[in-house]
């Protein structure tokens, strides 16, 4: 379960962010999530998975592939729903959900 | 120009020369020291200068109005960092001057001017933190928000996280979201 305040320091950034789980994995849904700068498209829904999933420590699912970003891009399901993720591992689970999503965004930069 | 529009013109120039040569014909001392009034009860005299106090400082300065920047620039607070100045009485509490309201240096009671910090509140790893608002190159700010130099700063603006990068600078004004991490992703 994602702690109270780690989803309050993520709603302070992206609106209303709501936790999902799946598998004993915990996601949080993020409805507005703007990409870094070279991204086509910029802004899109996310997915951010805080826990082990295809043998990665943790996460980021996009509903679109990113042109010219990431490598490797690989589509999944998810919450009953298709998303795409890249290849960038190593993002440990222990890290607060905001310093996981950087992460993961410094691997789309 | 037509000959309307310089008469026009030579009347406001008449105008300002008049006011001018009012101020000049009221003035009453060469120098009007607001400290000493203050100190005496004394109401501030019309003068071609005023000596006022910033900051244990003092300084001549030759109108009776001064601006919030102008007091700032007296006492070398107009550097990268955002100071604010108050006006302090006597009696009763300082009240601050904002950087382009004037201050009446022969208002009755004020003694002298100081300086202060402007603090603004920031959220740093999801804690809130005080600190000097003004621009900050990012590893100074990481020093003044006790991010160890090693980690990337981002700031969360508008749903983006940005980098912000060692040798950049970023101007805080308060309210402002730093998220500090590892780098620790990779490509596998």
């Amino acid at each position: 379960m994602v702690a109270p305040e780690q989803l309050d320091e993520l709603r302070a950034a992206f609106g209303d962010v709501t936790p999902m789980v799946e598998g004993g994995v915990d996601f949080v849904f993020l409805p507005r999530l703007v990409l870094p700068e070279g991204c086509t498209p910029r802004e899109m829904q996310a997915l951010l998975c805080l826990g082990q999933h295809t043998g990665y420590t943790t996460r980021l699912f996009l509903p679109h592939a990113v042109t010219g970003r990431g490598a490797n891009w690989s589509s999944h399901a998810v919450l009953g729903k298709p998303w795409w993720t890249w290849s960038w591992n190593q993002v440990p689970a222990h890290l607060r959900p905001a310093e996981i999503l950087a992460e993961h965004l410094r691997g789309l930069r | 120009m037509n000959s309307e529009g310089l008469n026009q013109e030579l009347g406001v120039v008449e105008q300002a020369v008049a006011i001018e040569a009012v101020e000049l014909a009221a003035i009453e001392v060469e120098l009007a020291d607001i400290e000493h009034c203050c100190l005496h009860g004394q109401p501030v005299p019309r003068a071609r200068a005023y000596r006022i106090k910033v900051d244990n400082q003092y300084h001549e300065w030759p109108k009776a109005h001064i601006t919030g920047n102008q007091l700032l620039n007296l006492a070398g607070r107009d550097g990268l960092l955002v100071f604010e100045v108050f006006e302090s009485y006597r009696h009763g509490e300082p009240e601050l001057i904002s950087p382009h309201a004037e201050a009446n240096l022969r208002k009755h009671g004020v003694e002298k001017f100081t300086t202060a910090p402007k603090l603004v509140q920031v959220t740093i790893d999801n804690k809130p933190n005080t600190i000097q608002a003004g621009t900050y190159t990012v590893s100074d700010l990481k020093r003044v928000l006790g991010v160890d130099p090693s980690r990337v700063l981002d700031e969360v603006v508008g749903g983006e996280f940005k980098e912000l990068p060692d040798n950049g600078t970023v101007h805080v004004k308060g309210g402002e979201i730093f998220v500090s991490h590892v780098r620790q992703g990779q490509s596998s």
